[in-house]
């Protein structure tokens, strides 16, 4: 039998969220929990916030004044980091006192954590309960975001390790890991996470139009960081100008000739996916290039588009272009992950690569999560000392796809 | 740390730079003074013998590009010789095998035949 909405108790939740929206108006970013409880306290519920570390390996609270911090908690083999890796959430069993909810905090469609709601009693309506949770987590994600840049606790609090100066430029410069629309899902990674100097990647979803790129610049470092920054500054101003491809391409040429007295080279991928008709025009400036994964399986190498590495003027290319179908997905990744070698010389190769990305889309993971578990195996195989930066990214045409990155 | 012995010696008006070892960021400097010097007159012809180097990296890439380019604004040119799968394959996905003269050995690259 349906249970008839509770209105009073929809008041109550709405109220809260006002409030929430109210108090963290002049909070700074580490007051934010504290103000989130004094919020939903009416509510008869208790949150302590996980935030998600950059290596993705382990969820670290936020610390409230006057309670005591718990500690974290290990994504893989644990209940809250079934949370946050299938973004779903999860609840105790309903014999347990007191009743509790693990829900994913994203923003939008970035996974920033999970948060552990405690109920002093169980809900009358557990459904209700679940999805008020989930809207008030992503209420608190989108506040996370929002707050972050104006301290730095909630930046420390994703830290195991000091990052490199390369690497906070870069981190500063990227935009988030997962974007997801009504249509489609881009998702991306890069290793080494606290040290990444000269891999990046950008996008942008405008009106019916995707667009996305990944970077890899020559060296290493903060001297490959600059390299790589002057190249994504380049591409995303000539972008946000209006400009085509071609035109970002040689937005970068000029840049990485005017800034740099020595010769300095970014290879990369910059396309567009048109998402009322499928169509993908790409250009490879020296990169390895993008494969395309079709009803599960890897069907091929996207080898059109080709010219020399942004940073080398070249006038004498064309635009690839292919025509997705609906489901598509689109692999690109830099050679930090295919020339990532073992002890014994092993290369992790691009077979090894393919057949783990197809493993995750076909067991219907959040991109995201395939992604994770990639480059985690990257980093294993290489007994976890990296030697050059590696990127990888997803594209999935695919409203089911963007559904699996929400709660 | 990686290193790179390189000898130059001069064969009928052409410079031929002989490289052997790993050719990447840390062991650069060697090749590059001789590329420098070498591409620093009117005219150059240099000739890189790169059949001895097992690999070569973004920088060491970066560098032929550059002698590569000295070369043609003097009037002149670079071209290397016997390249290592590894490499093959980078100047392929760079497509700088568009750009860079690449031949088999040093004879075909001295005689600019064969490429």
């Amino acid at each position: 039998m349906e249970q008839e909405p509770d209105l009073a108790e929809e008041l109550r939740w709405d109220a809260a969220v006002v409030d929430l929206i109210r108090r963290t108006q002049l909070a700074q970013p580490d007051e934010l929990v504290a103000e989130l409880n004094a919020a939903v306290r009416p509510l008869g519920i208790a949150v302590t916030v996980y935030l998600v570390d950059h290596e993705q390996e382990q969820l670290w609270p936020l610390p409230e004044r006057g309670k005591p911090t718990p500690p974290a908690l290990s994504i893989d083999g644990s209940l809250a980091g079934r949370c946050f890796t299938g973004v779903r959430t999860y609840a105790s069993r309903d014999d347990i006192e007191p009743y509790r909810l693990w829900v994913p905090m994203v923003d939008g469609s970035e996974r920033l954590g999970i948060a552990e709601v405690v109920a002093q009693r169980p809900p009358a309506d557990a459904e209700s309960f679940r999805r008020r949770c989930e809207t008030l987590m992503g209420l608190l994600g989108h506040l996370v975001a929002v707050k972050s840049p104006y301290g730095d606790s909630l930046h420390r609090v994703r830290r195991t390790r000091p990052m490199s100066p390369a690497a906070e430029l870069m981190l500063h410069l990227l935009p988030p890991l997962t974007f997801s629309c009504h249509r489609m899902v881009i998702s991306a990674v890069l290793e080494p996470c606290y040290d990444v100097g000269g891999d990046a990647y950008d996008y942008a979803v405008d009106d019916q139009i995707a667009r996305f790129m990944v970077f890899d610049a020559m060296g290493r470092g903060l001297k490959a960081g600059l390299t790589c920054t002057a190249a994504l500054a380049a591409t995303r101003a000539a972008r946000r100008d209006g400009r085509d491809l071609s035109a970002m391409a040689r937005a970068a040429d000029a840049a990485l000739q005017e800034q740099f007295a020595d010769l300095r080279f970014v290879t990369g991928v910059l396309a567009e996916l048109d998402l009322d008709t499928g169509v993908l025009r790409y250009l490879n400036a020296g990169h390895p290039p993008p494969i395309l994964l079709r009803q599960g399986k890897a069907v091929r190498a996207l080898r059109g588009g080709r010219r020399l590495p942004l940073g080398i003027e070249d006038d004498g290319f064309e635009v690839g272009a292919e025509v997705l179908e609906p489901g598509d997905r689109l692999l690109l990744y830099t050679d930090g992950i295919t020339e990532a070698y073992d002890r014994s010389g092993e290369r992790f190769g691009l077979d090894r690569l393919t057949d783990l990305a197809t493993q995750g889309m076909n067991a219907l993971l959040p991109a995201p999560e395939t992604l994770r578990r990639l480059a985690h195996t990257v980093l294993e195989h290489q007994g976890g000392r990296p030697s050059d930066d590696a990127t990888l990214m997803i594209v999935e045409w695919s409203a089911d796809a963007a559904e699996r990155t929400q709660p | 740390m990686s290193e790179l012995a390189v000898d130059v010696a001069e064969r009928d008006d052409v410079v031929i730079i002989t490289a052997s070892g790993v050719l990447d960021l840390g062991s650069a400097a060697g090749l590059r003074a001789a590329l420098d010097a070498a591409v620093a007159h009117d005219r150059p012809r240099v000739v890189v013998a790169l059949d001895a180097v097992t690999f070569v990296d973004s920088t060491g890439l970066a560098l032929l590009v550059t002698g590569d380019r000295c070369a043609r604004d003097g009037g002149g040119w670079m071209r290397i010789a016997g390249p290592g799968a590894q490499l093959r394959r980078m100047l392929d996905i760079t497509n700088l095998d568009r750009r860079l003269a690449v031949y088999d050995d040093v004879a075909a690259a001295v005689q600019g035949s064969g490429q």
